[in-house]
């Protein structure tokens, strides 16, 4: 759309948050356990915004609460913190390990007051916990101990004195020249989970997890910023000392994230689904023009299909926003209704960068927005689960080799790349572990993204493709809005196969057991080979026998299907539990075996060796070939370059 | 005195002599080929008999090609090591043959094989210290590049996205400018070494700054922007061919890496041509 529209649909953009109130009436989607009311100021030139939070916590934990846990993510963001310790030790996208300490980097948030209605200042009650690593310079977690506790069914509010100084881009978050991805910026109340309350410190691999409820947040800013957030700007009010103030309302979320650049071009669009008009708020960097159709186009293409595979995104209205250059740190990430993305300027059409970006953050909106997992200790759960629906959607629109890299040259697709992203990692840690206790960050991303969604296109294999679809669908609808858990998931998948998947999930989620099938040997030769060539050989038609033997390599059992394929057309399909480390095949018959194959068209794609699935009785040196020649054509121009200096 | 145009008449001097030509891009193509041998018997023993090979010849599949190089099976130092080694001998050959290259140019006569080979090593220690002593501005330029790749990278900081990456461009052309002039002006020491029997490697190549004329360093930047043109076209070409038609793939990189020994062997005709129109 051209930015002229901007004039008209940023009005009725305006008009329907206004109407939000007035569609109260209809019933909330979430258990609301948080309202959120908060009211800032934001100082470019300081990177800080100051603010009072008033929260309001019903207690539906059905105990009687006398102390209440917050995340203060922004004072991860030091030198001592556990979350820099962490990214110093293991390397991060943000942070490299052997980076000296960059003070732009530094982040904070500062408690100015706590005030609890009915009780009082309790800020002399605030006490730093550690309940993860006990580092005593990590300060990600306050704790308040009340005078008197909240009953079940009572409801407490907390006002609370801010004030958040971001640091230069860094995990998600933070500012550069005039941007600024307001992220985890305020105090968030943990959840109270598993009948315990569940707030972990802010780790370098971690991300967050926060209780359902509605958010009024009104800010102060610079009157040329554009800004874009999490639920829909309800008013805007320019002050007339350069300031204007905004108003955004959201509801049934469990996070509220901001934005604000005045570089930004903004261009709305609307998108129909089945379940109703959304509307799309692109927040681009000029220059980029050509990435804003690439976004627009795979976001409504990734909501098409989450509708139609999952169920319905209840929110009327979803932002997308392009960081500029030098914050890619902020970008590729998710909020509730508000997603970051990245590309370049020189961004070519082949390399489906923007795509990809855009259809995993919009895809959290499920799997972790609406099914609010706890991604501090279930990461999988939405990464994923997201990584799979990654793989599903742009199979679906962009091909299913050609949904990641698209050039005349080269090409490769998403359950490839998941499959390759794991491998590398496949036995250190299951699935199930804590986000924040892998053993480097590769594993984190390898197993939490890569395995899970390899583990969830194996199970294609298992149940069928419809019915894993329709396992996550039934778990979309069952959990939105709630926070389920690992054996939610599992149970749900179950359920919907209608078998006992728990010898897969406790080998597949559970363990760290390497699935690598191998055609070990083939064997063909006549049957009659001890005949000498004379009277009893070659007498009628010649009968061979052909040998198989598969290998279990890896530790993980699973049921194999042997395909072997005769020069005379037959095709032998054998099975085999796979439980034993071998078993061998013969066949008898007038034809010479052509081929074996154990995971035709590669679809346990948990297998970590594709190579070695299949033998092939009479050799096809294409592949060998054609490598073999751009091997020696690029020594060739390494060797014409370095004529240069003779 | 007068200046011959040098393009021309380099070129007709490249091209009445095919053969030697034709020998160069055979030794490159040798050592190239020996030096693929690792690894086409690494990826052979995986690749050959496996149906998972389809997705490299039928297309080029990245993800298949990541999973093949991490395999415990391909021993990837070893195969690097091949390559690198078929890059020094590459270097030498290249040193030996520069003194028969520029008595073959710089002759009317047809030089005998024995000939050549006498013109190549009686000029090679002439011819590697030239080299070495040509290490120290082609630093410079590196340094000069460097200097400007950190500049350019300094203004990342600026709002405009292209800013920066324009800078690096601009920088890289500048210092390919450089790379060329000092390229002209070893190869016009070269050229003096071989046919006037200069010694005293140094102040050849002192001496020799100050003879780099215009017309040369003109010439040596338009052949470079022609290699690179040329290079740029036949990959667009490539880009057209069906990803299993390797015998196309192979003829269109030899017609490359044709260009690029024809437009260099140019270039030192050219060196020869200055160095006849010199008092």
């Amino acid at each position: 759309m051209t930015r002229w529209s901007v004039c008209l649909f940023r009005p009725l953009a305006l008009l329907a948050g206004a109407m939000l109130p007035l569609l109260a009436g209809s019933p909330p989607l979430s258990d609301r356990v948080v309202a959120y009311r908060i009211e800032g100021t934001y100082d470019p030139k300081a990177h800080t915004v100051t603010a009072l939070e008033t929260l309001t916590y019903v207690n539906k934990t059905g105990q009687a609460l006398d102390r209440f846990p917050f995340h203060l993510y922004l004072n991860g963001f030091q030198p001592k913190a556990t979350w820099i310790k962490e990214a110093h030790r293991d390397g991060s996208r943000d942070f490299g390990g052997n980076s000296g300490w960059d003070a732009k980097k530094t982040g904070s948030q500062e408690i100015q007051s706590f005030e609890v209605e009915g009780m009082g200042d309790l800020k002399g009650q605030l006490q730093f916990i550690r309940p993860d690593d006990g580092n005593p310079d990590d300060r990600t977690v306050v704790e308040v101990k009340l005078p008197k506790p909240v009953a079940p069914g009572a409801s407490i509010t907390f006002k609370i004195g801010f004030k958040a100084t971001f640091p230069e881009v860094i995990a998600r978050t933070g500012y550069k020249r005039d941007f600024l991805m307001a992220g985890q910026w305020f105090p968030k109340v943990g959840v109270f989970w598993k009948g315990q309350w569940n707030c972990h410190q802010f780790h370098a691999s971690t991300e967050f997890f926060a209780d359902y409820g509605t958010y009024d947040v009104k800010l102060t800013l610079p009157a040329s910023y554009h800004f874009g957030s999490t639920g829909v700007v309800t008013s805007e009010k320019v002050n007339g000392d350069g300031t204007k103030t905004v108003t955004a309302r959201a509801e049934d979320v469990h996070d509220f994230a901001w934005t604000a650049d005045p570089r930004y071009v903004v261009t709305e669009d609307d998108v129909l689904l089945p379940s109703g008009k959304k509307h799309i708020r692109v927040l681009m960097q000029a220059g980029r023009a050509p990435s804003t159709a690439r976004y627009l186009q795979a976001l409504k293409g990734t909501m098409q299909k989450f509708e139609e595979w999952y169920g319905p995104y209840p929110y009327p209205q979803i932002t997308v926003v392009d960081p500029p250059h030098g914050a890619d740190g902020a970008g590729g990430m998710e909020y509730p209704m508000l997603i970051t993305c990245g590309t370049s300027w020189k961004m070519p059409k082949g390399a489906m960068l923007p795509e990809l970006v855009t259809e995993h953050e919009f895809g959290h909106q499920y799997w972790y927005g609406m099914v609010g997992t706890n991604e501090f200790e279930d990461a999988w759960l939405d990464e994923g689960l997201n990584s799979y629906s990654e793989v599903k959607v742009l199979d679906a629109l962009y091909g299913r080799t050609t949904g990641v890299l698209n050039f005349p040259f080269a090409t490769a697709g998403g359950r490839s790349l998941q499959r390759l992203s794991y491998s590398g990692v496949a036995d250190f840690d299951p699935m199930t572990r804590n986000g924040w206790q892998y053993a480097t960050g590769n594993a984190y991303g390898g197993t939490t993204y890569g395995k899970t969604a390899t583990v969830l296109l194996t199970l294609e294999h298992l149940i069928g493709e419809a019915k894993v679809q329709e396992a996550l669908r039934v778990y979309f609808m069952r959990f939105r809005f709630k926070h389920p858990t690992e054996e939610d998931f599992m149970a749900t998948v179950n359920e919907v196969a209608g078998q006992n998947l728990d010898w897969f999930w406790n080998q597949a989620v559970k363990g760290t057991a390497r699935l690598d099938y191998r055609v070990r040997k083939v064997n063909v030769e006549r049957a009659d080979w001890y005949a000498a060539s004379g009277a009893d050989a070659g007498k009628g038609a010649v009968s061979y026998r052909s040998e198989a033997m598969v290998h279990r390599k890896g530790d993980f059992v699973y049921p194999v299907t042997l395909v072997a394929t005769f020069d005379n057309g037959e095709v032998v399909k054998e099975s085999w539990d796979g439980q034993d480390r071998w078993r061998r095949w013969e066949w008898v018959r007038p034809a010479k075996l052509v081929s074996v194959e154990i995971n035709p068209d590669q679809a346990i794609l948990l297998d970590l060796n594709r190579f070695n699935d299949s033998y092939v009785v009479k050799a096809d040196t294409r592949a060998t070939s054609k490598l073999g020649t751009y091997w020696m054509t690029i020594s060739q121009w390494a060797s014409q370059l370095l004529a240069w200096l003779v | 005195m007068t200046h011959p145009s040098t393009s021309p008449s380099a070129l007709a001097r490249v091209l009445s002599h095919p053969r030697l030509i034709a020998w160069i891009l055979g030794v490159s193509l040798i050592l190239a080929w020996l030096a693929s041998l690792p690894a086409r018997t690494a990826f052979g023993g995986i690749l050959n008999h496996s149906k998972a090979s389809t997705a490299l010849v039928q297309g080029f599949d990245v993800g298949t090609f990541a999973e093949l190089l991490s395999s415990p099976e391909i021993p990837q130092e070893a195969l690097f090591a091949a390559s690198g080694a078929q890059l020094l001998v590459w270097f030498i050959f290249l040193l030996f043959i520069t003194g028969g290259v520029y008595a073959t140019y710089g002759t009317q006569n047809r030089l005998t094989t024995g000939e050549f080979f006498h013109a190549c090593g009686g000029a090679f220690w002439r011819l590697v210290r030239l080299t070495l002593t040509s290490l120290l501005p082609f630093a410079l330029v590196g340094g000069i590049f460097a200097l400007l790749v950190k500049w350019s990278n300094g203004l990342e900081a600026s709002p405009n996205e292209r800013t920066s990456d324009y800078a690096l461009w601009a920088g890289l052309a500048f210092a390919g400018l450089l790379m060329t002039f000092v390229r002209a002006w070893f190869d016009l020491a070269q050229a003096k070494a071989v046919l006037r029997g200069e010694r005293g490697i140094f102040k050849l190549a002192l001496r020799t700054f100050r003879r780099v004329t215009l017309r040369l360093y003109v010439t040596y930047v338009a052949l470079v922007g022609l290699r690179l043109g040329l290079t740029v076209a036949l990959l667009a070409l490539w880009m057209r061919l069906a990803p299993e038609s390797t015998g196309k793939v192979f003829l269109l990189m030899q017609l490359i890496v044709l260009v690029n020994i024809t437009t260099r062997l140019w270039q030192r005709a050219a060196a020869v041509r200055a160095v006849e129109g010199m008092a």
